[in-house]
């Protein structure tokens, strides 16, 4: 400890940018590998979070890729004795003609059955509250949106809300604010419900569905459920948990998070290349101090303790700042 | 005591060099002793291997019957440390650090006390005449006092032997009269045995025991 206070700290007070370069390597080093390794987790959690807000109560999910299915399925679902409860949705995404950035999330449910599943808590008030929800239905041109994205967008009830879509820019009537609850908080916000039905008018879908949300009856096991859903609908149907999509998008994330380590590990790689390089020159240019050292009685372990102090010193300082 | 026995050191390169050819010596215990010659007669390399930082090629050199190539690293090591002390025609000073610092140092290689070591500094530094200039760092002192400090750092352990490459080539001829003096004092003093690589004569001549080496062979030895 002495020898570092002797030797060492008079060093870095001689060569004080020299040090602060090889601090600065390795803060780059673990600060880009962190972050990166943060950004990654942070992806990952969001999406598990938002796939999770969104379920609800729903124990299985019905999906048959991309196109979506026919109303009929889910007629023969709904009528499987196991099942307590079927919903249909489609999920959009629009993009908001608002001042606030960044996509909307539509997300169009059966209102009449979905609270089974989801729940909705609206805004008390004149200006909020829908009183009869089959006014709401009967204009297609409903729906509701999240008081995060109401208050950042300066909405209100009843104003009018521009959202382009894939067919266009189609007009919409905010016909309820939902307070904030888990569900609210999925998408960042960013989330609007409306009517399944209506939405397949909007959003060009013909009548078909994305996906159908359903609950099993109490005392059943959800996964034999499954199975015998499967069997039912056949090929081409998939029948999961809610969870288990959220695996799937960890798995295909999972080349995304590789790359990034990949990334992260360059910049380590960088900072370590940085260390070396100045610790390679702190020794060469230390040889006399070094022989000076060892002629005045210092072990070559000594030497080396040394040098590892300071290293380690260093690695600290920068391992704090850079974390 | 220290025995050199047919001790042969060279050095390769793209011509191999023989610095020091068959050299047996034998040098009593608190003798003081000048080695002269030209340059390149091999003086400083024959101190660089009783000092242990260098290694013959062949031969064998003894510090009190120990030899110093059946030693491992770590026992060298521990040897120079207790028993010699180096003093250089450079100083050889850290310069960052003060006088008593550079004198200190030895002694915190040795684990020695906080306490015990500023007390040993301080009387060092007091014997070669700088008790008032503790504080100092090298670079505000004149050459004469940094050989003297240099002394002071040689002695922290008062080791049984000095080794001093050139003490008094880098002062001028009235300091360098000063710092013999101080070695002869110390020598006198201490019984340490001193070894002085030298080029000037009359450093040569204060010597008890003048030995003379050309192209790495004894060519005199001779008491006065």
């Amino acid at each position: 400890m002495i020898l570092l206070r002797l030797i060492s700290w008079q060093y870095v007070r001689k060569h004080l940018l020299r040090s602060l370069l090889t601090i600065a390597g390795i803060v780059l080093g673990v600060a880009v590998f962190v972050g990166m390794h943060t950004a990654n987790q942070s992806v990952l959690t969001a999406f598990t979070n938002t796939v999770d807000r969104i379920a609800g109560a729903t124990q299985l999910q019905i999906t048959a890729g991309e196109a979506g299915f026919e109303e009929e399925i889910l007629e023969r679902v709904q009528g499987v004795p196991e099942v307590r409860v079927a919903v249909p949705v489609i999920e959009a995404v629009a993009m908001p003609e608002t001042r606030a950035k960044g996509n909307l999330l539509i997300l169009a449910v059966d209102m009449t059955g979905d609270r089974s599943l989801r729940e909705y808590a609206l805004e008390d008030g004149d200006d909020s509250f829908i009183e009869d929800p089959l006014v709401f239905l009967a204009q297609p041109d409903s729906i509701m949106i999240t008081r995060e994205f109401a208050a950042e967008n300066g909405l209100k009830a009843n104003d009018a809300l521009t959202l382009r879509s894939m067919d266009g820019p189609k007009r919409f009537v905010v016909r309820g604010i939902m307070k904030s609850s888990g569900l609210t908080s999925a998408f960042g916000g960013n989330l609007a419900i409306m009517d399944v039905y209506a939405a397949q008018k909007v959003f060009g879908r013909g009548r078909r569905f994305d996906r159908i949300d359903l609950a099993v009856q109490e005392g059943l096991r959800p996964e034999e459920v499954g199975k015998r859903l499967e069997q039912l609908l056949g090929a081409g149907y998939q029948v999961e948990s809610p969870s288990s999509r959220g695996k799937q998008f960890e798995s295909l994330s999972s080349v995304y998070g590789m790359l990034a380590n990949i990334t992260s590990l360059f910049a380590l790689f960088i900072g370590m290349f940085i260390i070396y390089n100045s610790f390679a020159i702190a020794v060469t240019q230390r040889r006399s101090e070094i022989g000076i050292l060892r002629a005045l009685g210092a072990t070559r372990g000594q030497i080396q303790g040394l040098f590892l102090a300071e290293s380690a010193v260093g690695g600290r300082w920068g391992r704090g700042w850079g974390y | 005591m220290i025995e050199l026995t047919g001790v042969t050191k060279r050095f390769d390169g793209k011509k191999q060099v023989t610095a020091l050819n068959m050299v047996n010596l034998r040098i009593d215990k608190g003798e003081m002793v000048s080695l002269v010659g030209p340059s390149g007669s091999g003086k400083s390399t024959l101190l660089n291997l009783i000092g242990g930082l260098d290694k013959p090629s062949t031969g064998e050199i003894a510090l009190d019957g120990a030899v110093l190539s059946g030693l491992s690293d770590d026992a060298l090591t521990k040897l120079r440390r207790d028993k010699i002390g180096f003093i250089f025609q450079f100083f050889n000073l850290l310069p960052t650090l003060s006088c008593l610092e550079n004198v200190s140092l030895p002694l915190h290689l040795r684990g020695w006390k906080k306490a015990q070591i500023a007390e040993r500094a301080h009387e060092l530094l007091t014997l070669v005449g700088l008790g008032k200039r503790l504080e100092h760092l090298p670079e505000e002192l004149s050459g004469g006092e940094r050989q003297r400090v240099a002394i002071a750092r040689a002695l922290s352990v008062y080791p049984p032997i000095l080794l001093a490459d050139e003490p008094t080539g880098n002062l001028d001829s009235a300091t360098g009269v000063e710092i013999l003096g101080l070695i002869r004092d110390l020598h006198a003093r201490l019984q340490t045995t001193v070894l002085i690589v030298t080029h000037d004569r009359s450093v040569a001549e204060n010597c008890p025991r003048q030995i003379a080496l050309k192209d790495g062979v004894v060519v005199q030895d001779r008491r006065v």
